[in-house]
């Protein structure tokens, strides 16, 4: 679906962000990208866009080369981007308006473009909002507003960066759901995160640093790899949890660590068992 | 003398038909030197809540006093360090060094100290000292966050109030952080924080305010917290509740992951001690 | 914090539901109207038009006069020059200032004009979304042989969208600098001196930055300043036709009386 070959990107002031980068995602992918602060991955998902254009190297979105304008309105309708900060996102005076407004460029018929916005308040929970200005809101409140602009536009890959930083763990998995939910729905899913926890059931997890890719693989065999703490990440902590057990002769499933509960029913299976 | 609020409440536009009532009747105490935690769901009014702290809004009915002063007199300010939620919104300088000096400077430090302060914060926050020269708005995301806490800390306040400090942050980024946090609150600062993030700061924390729609719905010890328990959890805290409820004797005051595998430990030895004498 | 002056406030009266080309109209007939008009009969018609419509739209009247409040100052002063400066009986002689018989009918009117004209704008944007006037308007000016001029009627919506816009950011802008700055220690009220040129470069900074990240998020939702949609599905009904055709006969009564 989306290519990146030998991409290489510096800011105008001359700070390196991205280097030789390939990169192939699959239709109906999800993919997790991690890394230090600094390693490049907004910029990234600025380039999976099409919204920054490599300086040498090139990306292709569906065989449409993201530096020629002609395609640029394709480029809009397939791929859809969440920026880190959601203050930064926000066109509309009220949430209603902002909602819309992607559809409306999409040229969608108002009916269509209704149907559209109600379901993204609905499915962010935002109904009471709607007449509200998108600024005059909570930060996390704001955060959902970003995150149902874009999926007001339906498009076919969705680029997430770090959408539930400033969420209650409750709502960031209400989210994480939605994401998924339309990750089963077939839709492609770049999903960002400093929050492993998150990646638990990603089909694949890059792993970036100073802008190139540095390790690359399924959830179990990344969070299993020892060069995961000289990276600066730390493990979830029920994974860790899970390792510390199996030194102690409990094991427990990797599918079995993703939730509280599942962990939990796991032990007590374990337990009563014998 | 410590942060006073009492009776305070607080709604945004009011008197339009827009208005939204953040805060209702809040009663709360900041002792020096604590190191308190504010909880809930998003749009509870925890923001709101640390900017009545530093006089940026101020109560539509109550009161609020640092240190028995009114919060918007520059001397409460000097004894408050204020991070917002939204880093990028606190930047505003061209360099990142004086972003850092801006406050020291204001408060009239010398040329010198400041210059050792803004080193020292930067250290304090791990960020490179190439990066000063830089202009705060071309930073990543976590780059800004790590500016607008080193220009914070270098104020070295009595009181600090962080909305969300360690969001944006990767995972060492965090860890450091927590542990300078820890540092200067043994030196006798006082740290307020706003966090959805429990289970880096929970075993950290003294005091938990947790706010609901509003109001504050518990405030307390964290071991009374989790024994009444309250919401949100630190994840192995809930899985440790999730045992509790399918019946296994576990102790609930248990959030790191070393004394979770001891407790998981001790409740095989149980079980396996009945297994065998039945 | 900043009162929202002409803010749209929601609501599921009449007048909500009318098209906004409907109100657009209207609001510019009665503007024109409150300037054509020269008699007191007149002018109070207008204000119980006006009322009758406030009433209609089920929104209460601070709504509408917190539109007016802060224009008070101006014209007030429009009353005062009114009264000193137009020619005529004179009331009473204060030093060099003469207050006329015929400056206060004159003043009273005028500032009666500029209350109804503020009062008829609040009345529509308190009930229409802004969204629906910008699309309105849009749809009004799109027979209009734009091209000519290098503009199409989107993009003159859109511009017209963001200079709207525009202004809620800057004063947003203002708030935040200033509370970050206060937060480190600056004082606004004691040191103006210093704290007003360390706010000017900061906020201009600001503002071309909000300025960069407007255009980067209109274009990451596939804004091209082309042809758009919109979600207001503009339709005249029969209540909208009823209505102009009650506005005709008011303006006809009007002119009569
Ligand atoms: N607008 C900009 N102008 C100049 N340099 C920039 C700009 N944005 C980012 N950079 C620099 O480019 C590099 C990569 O930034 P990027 O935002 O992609 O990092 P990131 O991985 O998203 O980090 P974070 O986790 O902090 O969000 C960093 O060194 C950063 O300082
Ligand atoms: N500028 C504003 N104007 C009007 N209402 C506001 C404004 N800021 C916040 N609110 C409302 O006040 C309530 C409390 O907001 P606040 O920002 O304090 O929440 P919060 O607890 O910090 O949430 P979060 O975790 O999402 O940041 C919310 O319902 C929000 O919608
Ligand atoms: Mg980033
Ligand atoms: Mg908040």
């Amino acid at each position: 679906m989306i290519r990146l070959e030998k991409v290489s990107y510096s800011y105008p002031d001359g700070t390196p962000a991205l280097e030789d980068l390939n990169l192939v995602i699959k239709k109906g992918e999800f993919i997790g990208v991690i890394g230090k602060n600094g390693s490049g991955k907004s910029t990234l998902a600025l380039q999976l866009s099409g919204l920054l254009k490599p300086q040498t190297g090139r990306v292709m979105i569906r065989e449409m080369d993201t530096r020629d304008p002609s395609k640029l309105s394709g480029i809009r309708k397939l791929v859809g981007i969440v920026f880190q900060n959601p203050e930064t996102q926000f066109v509309g005076r009220t949430v209603e308006e902002d909602l819309a407004f992607g559809p409306e460029n999409l040229c969608l018929p108002p009916v269509e473009i209704r149907k559209c916005v109600d379901l993204a308040l609905a499915e962010t929970g935002l109904e009471k909002y709607r007449h509200r200005s998108p600024k005059a809101l909570s930060g996390g409140q704001g955060q959902c507003v970003a995150l149902a602009g874009v999926l007001a536009m339906r498009p076919e890959c969705l680029i997430f960066d770090e959408v539930t930083s400033m969420l209650d763990p409750k709502s960031g998995i209400a989210v994480l759901e939605t994401i998924k939910k339309l990750h089963r729905k077939g839709k492609t899913i770049v999903y960002i995160t400093h929050n492993l926890e998150e990646l638990h059931d990603a089909d694949r997890i890059l792993i970036m640093e100073k802008g190139k890719m540095r390790l690359e693989g399924d959830p179990e065999s990344v969070f299993s790899d020892v060069s995961l703490q000289t990276l600066g990440l730390s493990l979830p902590s029920l994974i860790e949890l899970a390792e510390n057990l199996k030194m102690h002769g409990i094991v427990i499933p990797w599918e079995k660590t993703s939730t509280p509960q599942s962990f939990a029913e796991e032990i007590c299976r374990l337990f009563l068992k014998t | 003398m410590p942060i006073i609020l009492e009776n305070v409440s607080f709604s945004y536009s009011r008197k339009t038909p827009l208005e939204t009532s953040a805060l209702r009747d809040v009663n709360l105490r900041i002792e020096k030197g604590e190191f308190v935690g504010i909880l809930g769901e998003k749009g509870a009014g925890k923001s709101t809540l640390t900017k009545l702290f530093n006089g940026v809004l101020k109560p539509e009915t109550g009161t609020v006093r640092v240190d028995g002063l009114d919060p918007s007199l520059r001397e409460a300010k000097r004894r408050i360090g204020m991070v917002f939620q939204q880093a990028a919104d606190q930047l505003f300088c061209k360099t990142v060094y004086e972003e850092i000096a801006f406050g020291l400077l204001n408060f009239g430090h010398s040329k010198k100290e400041t210059e050792e302060r803004v080193y020292e914060a930067i250290e304090a926050v791990s960020l490179d000292q190439t990066e000063l020269s830089r202009d705060p708005f071309s930073l990543s995301g976590g780059e800004m966050q790590r500016v607008a806490l080193a220009s914070a800390l270098a104020l070295r306040p009595d009181y600090l109030v962080l909305d969300e400090p360690i969001t944006g942050l990767d995972p060492s980024g965090k860890k450091e952080i927590l542990e300078t946090l820890k540092r200067i609150k043994e030196k006798g600062t006082a740290v307020v924080t706003v966090t959805h993030n429990l289970k880096g700061f929970f075993p950290l924390l003294e005091r938990i305010v947790l706010i609901r729609e509003g109001r504050i719905a518990f405030q307390g010890s964290r071991e009374s917290y989790l024994e009444k328990g309250c919401e949100p959890l630190p994840p192995i805290a809930s899985m440790m509740k999730e045992l509790r409820a399918r019946g296994m004797p576990v102790n609930l005051a248990v959030f790191t992951v070393e004394d979770a595998l001891e407790e998981i430990l001790r409740l095989k030895s149980i079980l396996g001690k009945e297994n065998s004498e039945n | 914090m900043q009162e929202p002056v002409f803010s749209y406030v929601p609501g599921a009266s009449l007048l909500h539901k009318l098209d906004p080309r409907t109100k657009i109209a209207a609001v510019m007939l009665l503007g024109v109207l409150t300037f054509r008009i020269d008699n007191f009969a007149g002018i109070v018609a207008l204000f119980v038009f006006f009322f009758a419509l406030a009433l209609l739209s089920g929104l209460p009247m601070k709504v509408f006069f917190r539109a007016v409040r802060p224009m008070m100052l101006f014209i007030f002063f429009i009353f005062l020059t009114q009264l000193f400066f137009t020619d005529g009986r004179a009331l009473a002689s204060y030093w060099v200032l003469k207050p006329s018989l015929e400056g206060l009918e004159k003043g009273f009117k005028l500032a009666a004009r500029f209350i109804l004209l503020l009062l008829f704008a609040a009345l529509l944007t308190a009930s229409t979304d802004p969204s629906a006037i910008t699309c309105g308007i849009e749809r009004m000016l799109r027979p209009l042989p734009l091209r000519w001029l290098g503009v199409s009627s989107f993009e003159l919506a859109t511009m017209m969208n963001i200079s709207i816009a525009f202004l809620p950011l800057l004063f947003e802008r203002v708030e935040r600098t200033k509370a970050a700055q206060a937060a480190r220690g600056i004082d606004f009220v004691k040191n103006p001196f210093h704290s007003v040129p360390a706010l000017a470069i900061p906020l201009l900074r600001g503002v071309i930055r909000d300025a960069e990240e407007l255009a980067l998020a209109m274009e990451s939702r596939g804004y091209q300043g082309s042809r758009r949609t919109s979600i207001h599905e503009l339709s005249m009904q029969k209540s909208d036709w009823k209505a102009l055709f009650i506005l005709a006969l008011f303006i006809i009564l009007v002119l009569v009386l």
